[in-house]
């Protein structure tokens, strides 16, 4: 009997498929959707202390293995976010991520402060949004001592709420990053954000992102995603949200079987539509069936010492 | 009710839906001093009320409802109001200027598998008349009886005519200053055109500002005859990843946006609010 119920730092959730952050998470009531479409656990679009309209369109573009995006960290800001994680809270009934982001160590605190009131079971920092450098500058994932002093700073504020840091792989080296926010207090990792990268189309001349660079994600992302959960689950203690182009349940047994205790799923709902929770879970559990698994925290770094 | 949708994209290779093809324009037509529509050479293969993303390199991309739609000319059409600096823009265009375009997505009109009475009601407020030209062009190619209502402020603001009445619809008009047609609303018409012809309507589609849409359905649904309206939320991707659109935990643009009025009803933001790109609510007055 293969049971898909997933314990995530003594959360259960009905199987490891997260709904990653910047998807669907607009409003309360779009998660509570995602959750009856089979997400296992909710994140909400990062929100800032202030309300962000964020880049001019077009903000995301397709191209043959991917996705490129930057959306530029729009958000109705933390107010009025916080009472869509109310609504979350309520209308979801699986474990719902609050997630948020700032200009500074000191803001990254207020914001986390400010959605506290919503009672998350969970908290993410995104430290790591490859869109927004010409106006924040390198994100804190980009430095070891810049993401220790912020997961420092936020985790003075959650209480009893775990903290989840989102890393970037946009870095030489991912591990440094991980040690450091793992010493600094994070409860668990979420490896990784989107890659940054460019489509150019040859008519128009031009990049088509009018930020011109973006984050890709979807397939061409997932060996990167693949490759930062196994660095990382070599190195920290803490658990692992393994996201980036899991669209199959294959891809997720992939991203378990590399150190994820969960796992993030974004992009699937393009190639997918919104049942792509539904499958990656029901193909996870065939496929499972059909190897002889019966949890899947027993296919949690698998691929290790092979 | 099931509405039917663009089929599930094969898994990989996925190609071109969120990807952009740059399309010429072949052609520029004046509708009103409002108005104009812009034909693309391009085989859309879209379906009325669906819509598609236009892209002005250099300037912004916008989701446009699709007016147009031929396989055999290879061309689509978008009518379009300059209500804005993007929408401005793109009126200084001419043709043989090349824009990106992609989808279609959504949604589409279905027209009754099964109709009774082979008569149905097309309820056009402003500029949401140009989906329903198409849903039209459709409808008469299938044999219906169509009844156009188009509703605007004033007689300059009417769009399409005469395709409508080309096609073969029965154009009913109202304007609020009665310059052209009934003066008053498009749901008089509608309440006439329903309560003269009681019993003998399949179905009736409506596509317009949000609240005028609501009072459409509530009268369709009081006489008894189902009703199709076209809801607008702000969007960004088209395909149901970002969540901007998310109008009471439904996609419009993947959910939508054609949508039953009987399921949109119950939906506790259809009527009462949209939201913007930041994702702050906005009340509808």
């Amino acid at each position: 009997m293969v049971d898909l119920s997933n314990n995530f730092l003594g959360k259960t959730a009905p199987n490891p498929t997260v709904l990653a952050s910047g998807f669907m998470g607009v409003t309360g009531l779009s998660m509570a959707s995602a959750a009856k479409h089979g997400a296992g656990m909710v994140t909400i679009k990062s929100l800032s202390l202030q309300p962000r309209k964020g880049h001019k369109t077009p903000v995301i573009v397709g191209f043959d293995m991917g996705m490129l995006n930057a959306v530029g960290l729009s958000n109705p800001g933390v107010e009025f976010g916080v009472e869509e994680l109310k609504v979350a809270k309520k209308a979801a009934k699986v474990p719902v991520i609050a997630s948020v982001f700032a200009d500074t160590t000191e803001n990254f605190a207020k914001a986390a402060a400010a959605v506290m009131p919503a009672q998350p079971d969970f908290l993410e920092i995104d430290i790591s949004c490859p869109n927004v450098d010409s106006e924040f500058g390198i994100p804190f994932a980009a430095d070891p001592k810049s993401a220790t002093d912020v997961a420092r700073a936020v985790k003075k504020v959650v209480g009893s709420v775990p903290l989840i840091v989102k890393l970037s792989p946009n870095v030489t080296q991912i591990v440094p990053i991980a040690k450091a926010v793992e010493a600094a207090g994070a409860d668990a990792l979420n490896c990784i954000n989107t890659l940054k990268g460019m489509v150019i189309d040859p008519i128009a001349r031009r990049p088509v992102l009018t930020n011109k660079f973006g984050g890709i994600s979807g397939p061409a992302l997932k060996p990167v995603a693949i490759r930062c959960v196994y660095e990382c689950y070599g190195a920290v203690k803490i658990p692992i949200i393994g996201t980036g182009g899991v669209t199959t349940g294959q891809d997720a047994v992939e991203m378990m079987m590399a150190g994820a205790s969960a796992v993030g799923v974004g992009s699937a709902l393009y190639y997918r539509g919104l049942d792509a929770f539904n499958l990656i879970a029901t193909e996870m559990k065939d496929w499972m069936k059909k190897e002889g698994f019966s949890s899947p925290k027993d296919l949690v770094g698998l691929a290790h010492g092979q | 009710m099931k509405l039917e949708s663009e089929p599930q994209m094969p898994l990989s290779p996925h190609v071109g839906r969120a990807a952009f093809t740059m399309v010429p324009i072949v052609r520029i037509r004046e509708e009103n001093p409002h108005v104009k529509t812009f034909f693309f050479k391009h085989d859309l293969l879209a379906k009325p009320g669906q819509f598609v993303m236009l892209w002005q390199p250099g300037f912004d991309e916008k989701p446009m409802s699709v007016a147009f739609s031929d396989s055999k000319t290879k061309e689509f059409g978008l009518a379009v109001a300059k209500v804005g600096p993007s929408t401005e823009h793109l009126f200084g265009l001419k043709k043989g200027d090349r824009l990106g375009v992609r989808g279609p997505y959504g949604t589409q009109y279905s027209l009754p598998q099964k109709a009774k009475h082979k008569r149905i009601i097309m309820v056009g407020g402003g500029f949401g008349s140009a989906p329903l030209r198409f849903l039209t062009e459709q409808a008469v190619s299938l044999g219906f009886h169509v009844d156009f209502i188009q509703g605007a402020r004033s007689e300059d603001r009417l769009i399409l005519r005469k395709d409508i009445q080309q096609l073969g619809a029965h154009l009913h008009v109202a304007t609020n200053d009665g310059s052209e047609g009934v003066k008053g609303l498009v749901t008089d018409v509608l309440e006439t055109l329903l309560s003269s012809n009681k019993g003998r309507y399949d179905a009736v589609y409506t596509c317009g500002p949000e609240l005028m849409m609501q009072a459409v359905g509530r009268l369709s649904e009081a006489h008894g005859v189902p009703c199709q309206v076209s809801v607008e939320r702000y969007m960004k991707c088209g395909f149901g990843v970002c969540g901007q659109c998310d109008c009471g935990g439904i996609l419009t643009c993947v959910e939508g946006p054609v949508m039953w009025y009987a399921d949109i009803k119950k939906n506790p933001e259809f009527g009462s609010f949209h939201r913007d790109g930041s994702g702050q609510k906005h009340y509808f007055k």
